[in-house]
């Protein structure tokens, strides 16, 4: 079993202040991915708490115990790299037995693990084979069998999946997701890719310029993120800039150059300052039939996406909207020009306080 | 300023009708077999035909067993000397590298600086360095109070080789270190390996063919010294010192010269073909792993010894001997004898004669390198002649700085004397042109290799002729390269002693300012003494100096 804690971990690289005070736990056998901006610190984050690198401040637990000060090779973890990194001069049967083997086990029972994983990652390589002649998914294999192999139940994965194809990509995605839950593993997961982590990971971190901003399961980053910065970052959203009008009891109303909106959210003043967001794949919209008060517009723009589709709707104060509708809902009953009226049920109008610094810099990736 | 523009209007003139030319593959085809053609004629084939041409001249020689007895005893010290040697300094140099590359501290640019002294100095000016301090008075003897530490000979011969092979590994080894790819070093180690398993099992077999081919620069350079290892050999002979002797004894033994040449060049090549066939595919003891015992040497404090060790190795042994060059040089500031150099009285007549010969044959043999190296580098590197043509002129390009210099010059001396008839200073600065071919040719092919392929082709596309391309793209783009690799030639050219020795006769009037100081340092006394000895040394080693100092200042502009 293995549990993580991570208390006020600080990296500065001269002036960059690369990890700022970041503290969290894992849970045990939890599947942890962390995302964010490019340069915001996520490899730094996990080359600390591996070892790889050596923090300038803070502490780090792996079980309860204090590792901040053992050797990168006496941690016991498993890590797994973007650049793959098998040894280029070993055959596939050497790489996967080097842990086994610098830790000196015996060759038999070496041999036993490297034969269970093989079987595990289910990959049909000959193991007389170099790396230089396997594809890039076989050797990202490989790859998380070397890092098992010495029976680490703690793996770091730095975008593992990233210097594949797309469609390799997701194939592996979850193989590694059974791998990881069949030997109960404890796993920290960086990627690019929201979707990848939504789809495998129990909690998401999101981080940003070298903080955790916020941590939290998949379906709650997604519906009631607790931040604006997160609401954008990850999955789209559309911002209103407005003032809270009143104040019941299980909601609130809210309202932007004229457009009035009721929220679910609790715990504002009437008054207040705030940004609304809005997903677009939250709203529902449909052909105008009255007169067109409230929250209407036309169709401006279109984008077929696939099992989707993206409206651009400009509403009545010339202000652009986004909204997404699945296909089998008669997404393609729409044209472009079409008068439209849009609707949001008040649990999925988000509601933030209006940040210091102004919505654009509260929103931008670094 | 209008006079300079209509020159260059003129030269663009004259330029364009071999724009045009270049347009038909006919004309390009002729250029390249002439480049090659000069390769085959000039530079590869003399060296191996000469000797053979004097080949009868063997068999006397064979007759005598106590010559014979002696060549052979002198090639096997030239094969142990400089096998010994390399693995030596690789030992020694490889933590110097790592320690380079991987301590991250100021003052290591420090050490890496010091680590090229045995670079910078002519070899025969760090011969006479070695000497002074490890045998003669002003050096560690005297301080010693013992008359000398380690007479000249055999030891005093491979501490000298030892420490001008050093920085050959040093500067590979950082080179590659830096390029290397940390990554599989640290997967490694999160597999649980200590620094040392890693860097034993990882790093350094992926390094495996800079590690071999930085041993056999380190051999051939051994193999091939001749000026510098003439001055402390004393009476102990190693090949090239055997053929020296051969040439300086009255009249020259020419039977046992061309004995001793042959088998060094067939050895030689053959050794170094060997090696570079069978160096990359040599395994080394990677699968076995000793996890306590590594780990135990991997802790920061016998990290520290380590690295304390390299350290010492490199000051005792490379650093402070090579030093020692300007101490009688500036022993003679203080007794009158920079007097005497200036106004060119008594020997100095000669020394600053011999000088200018070294330079204008330097000169001359650089802008032979120029027209006929440059565009060899181009063939090597655009493969104008296919993958395979390429492969082995790679490996043919590499003969004259295989083959023990004096050999070579032995031999080149033979084919010339044959065939032209020519002048000594012309063959001399023939034989200046094969030694210093390699150099040059590698360099100009890695600074052509910088310069994106893609870049001449857009020119082309947009109209441009071949050779329009090749004065308008590539020269701009690689003239710094051609300007430091052509002092480069200039500098390895002053430096020869080995081949040049075997072209002039013992009782030529022309002389370089290597080969008379070498004669200078084995008799002092024939000049007026070891301060003049020593000024004669530092005269040789700042004109060097110079030459670096534009190199360095040129390849600074460049970045
Ligand atoms: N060795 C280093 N020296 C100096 N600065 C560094 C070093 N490594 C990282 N940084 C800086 O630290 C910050 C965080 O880098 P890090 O690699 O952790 O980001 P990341 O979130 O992994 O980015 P990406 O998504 O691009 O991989 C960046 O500003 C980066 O420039
Ligand atoms: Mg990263």
């Amino acid at each position: 079993m293995t549990t993580v804690k991570v208390e006020n971990l600080t990296k500065k690289y001269g002036e960059i202040v690369a990890l700022d005070k970041v503290s969290f736990e894992i849970k045990d056998k939890e599947y942890l991915a962390i995302i964010g901006p490019s340069g915001c610190g996520k490899t730094t984050l996990i080359k600390c708490m591996s070892g790889i690198q050596s923090p300038t401040g803070g502490d780090i637990y792996f079980d309860g115990k204090p590792v901040k000060d053992l050797p990168l090779e006496e941690r016991g973890i498993g890590y797994v790299f973007q650049e793959i990194a098998l040894f280029p001069h070993m055959n596939v049967w050497d790489n996967v037995t080097y842990g086994p083997r610098v830790k000196g086990w015996p060759g038999d029972r070496a041999a036993k693990v490297a034969r269970e994983l093989f079987e595990l990652i289910r990959l049909s390589v000959r193991e007389r084979e170099y790396p230089s002649s396997l594809s890039g998914g076989a050797r990202q294999k490989i790859g998380i069998a070397r890092a098992l192999a010495s029976g680490s139940d703690l793996l770091f994965l730095d975008e593992p999946l990233g210097s594949l194809d797309a469609k390799v990509r997701t194939e592996l995605r979850y193989e590694i997701q059974n791998i990881i839950r069949d030997l109960g593993l404890t796993a920290v997961h960086i990627t690019h890719d929201q979707e990848e982590a939504m789809s495998v990971a129990d909690r998401i971190a999101v981080m940003k310029a070298g903080r955790i901003v916020e941590i939290d399961e998949p379906s709650k980053l997604y519906s009631n993120p607790e931040t604006l910065f997160v609401s954008n970052f990850v999955g789209e959203a559309n911002f209103l800039e407005g003032i809270v009008t009143k104040v019941t009891d299980d909601t609130c109303l809210v309202e932007s150059q004229g457009l009035s909106l009721s929220s679910t959210e609790k715990s504002k003043r009437e008054g207040e300052k705030i940004v609304v967001a809005i997903r677009p794949d939250f709203v529902s919209m449909e052909k105008r039939v009255n007169n067109g008060e409230g929250f209407a517009g036309y169709i401006e723009n279109q984008d077929f996406e696939g099992s989707t589709i993206r409206y651009e709707v400009v509403l009545k104060d010339h202000r652009l909207f986004t909204i997404r509708l699945p296909q089998i809902l008669g997404g393609l009953a729409f044209n472009i020009g079409d008068e439209v009226n849009l609707s949001v049920k008040p649990e999925h109008v988000l509601i933030y306080p209006y940040p210091e610094v102004g919505v654009q810099k509260e929103l931008a990736l670094a | 300023m209008s006079n300079l523009s209509s020159t260059k209007n003129t030269i663009e003139k004259i330029l364009r009708p071999l724009d045009r030319l270049s347009a038909n593959p006919n004309a390009r085809r002729v250029t390249y077999a002439v480049a090659l053609i000069f390769f085959v004629s000039m530079i590869l084939i003399p060296p191996i035909i000469g000797v053979v041409l004097k080949w009868n001249l063997i068999g006397d020689t064979l007759q005598n067993p106590i010559l014979v007895a002696r060549a052979e005893s002198a090639i096997l010290a030239s094969f142990a000397i400089a096998s010994i040697v390399s693995i030596l300094d690789l030992i020694a140099g490889l933590p110097t590298a790592w320690f380079i590359v991987r301590r991250k501290a100021k003052w290591i640019n420090v050490v890496d600086t010091l680590a090229d002294i045995p670079f910078v100095i002519p070899t025969v000016a760090l011969g006479f360095s070695i000497l002074v301090f490890w045998s003669q008075p002003q050096g560690i003897s005297g301080l010693l109070r013992i008359e000398s530490l380690i007479s000249p000979g055999l030891g005093l011969i491979m501490l000298l080789h030892f420490a001008f092979s050093y920085p050959i590994i040093v500067r590979i080894m950082v080179g590659e270190l830096q390029s290397y790819d940390q990554v599989y070093e640290i997967a490694g180690r999160t597999l649980g390996a200590s620094s040392l398993t890693a860097a034993r099992t990882i790093t350094l077999p992926i390094l495996k063919p800079a590690l071999v081919s930085a041993f056999l620069l380190a051999f051939c350079r051994s193999l091939s010294e001749t000026g510098a290892t003439a001055v402390v050999a004393g009476a102990f002979e190693n090949g090239p010192i055997f053929i020296r002797n051969a040439l300086s004894s009255v009249p020259p033994q020419q039977g046992p010269m061309v004995l001793v040449s042959l088998v060094l060049i067939v050895t030689s090549c053959a050794i170094f073909a060997f090696i570079s066939i069978l160096g990359p595919r040599l395994r080394f003891p990677v699968k076995k792993v000793w996890p306590n015992f590594e780990k135990r040497l991997s802790n920061p404090k016998s990290t520290l010894g380590r690295d304390g060790l390299a350290l010492i190795v490199f000051a005792i042994f490379v650093a402070i001997p090579s030093l020692f060059v300007a101490l009688p040089g500036i022993i003679a500031f203080t007794d009158g004898t920079v007097v005497a150099a200036f106004t060119g009285a008594g020997v100095w007549g000669v020394y600053w004669g011999s000088l200018l010969t070294s330079y204008v044959v330097a000169l001359a043999a650089t802008l032979m390198n120029l027209l006929v190296g440059f565009p060899m580098a181009v063939i090597i590197t655009r493969r104008k002649f296919g993958t395979q043509v390429t492969a082995l002129l790679n490996a043919l390009i590499s003969i004259p700085i295989t083959i023990p210099s004096v050999a070579l010059g032995v031999s080149l001396s033979l084919f010339w004397t044959a065939f032209g008839n020519l002048p000594e200073l012309w063959t001399l600065i023939l034989v200046h042109t094969t030694i210093t071919y390699t150099y040059f040719v590698q360099a100009m092919a890695a600074a052509i290799e910088s310069v994106p392929e893609e870049l001449e082709s857009v020119a082309r596309t947009l109209g441009a002729h071949p050779f329009e391309t090749f004065r308008k793209i590539l020269i701009p783009l690689t003239k710094y390269s051609i300007f430091s690799g052509a002092i480069m030639v200039l500098t390895r050219s002053v430096d020869e002693t080995g081949a040049t020795t075997a072209v002039l006769a013992a009782t030529s009037q022309i002389k370089t300012a290597p080969v008379l100081l070498v004669n200078w340092i084995r008799n002092p006394a024939s000049v007026g003494g070891q301060s003049v000895v020593g000024l004669g040394v530092l005269f040789l080693v700042l004109t060097t100096f110079i030459s670096l100092l534009v190199i360095r200042l040129v390849l600074r502009r460049e970045r």
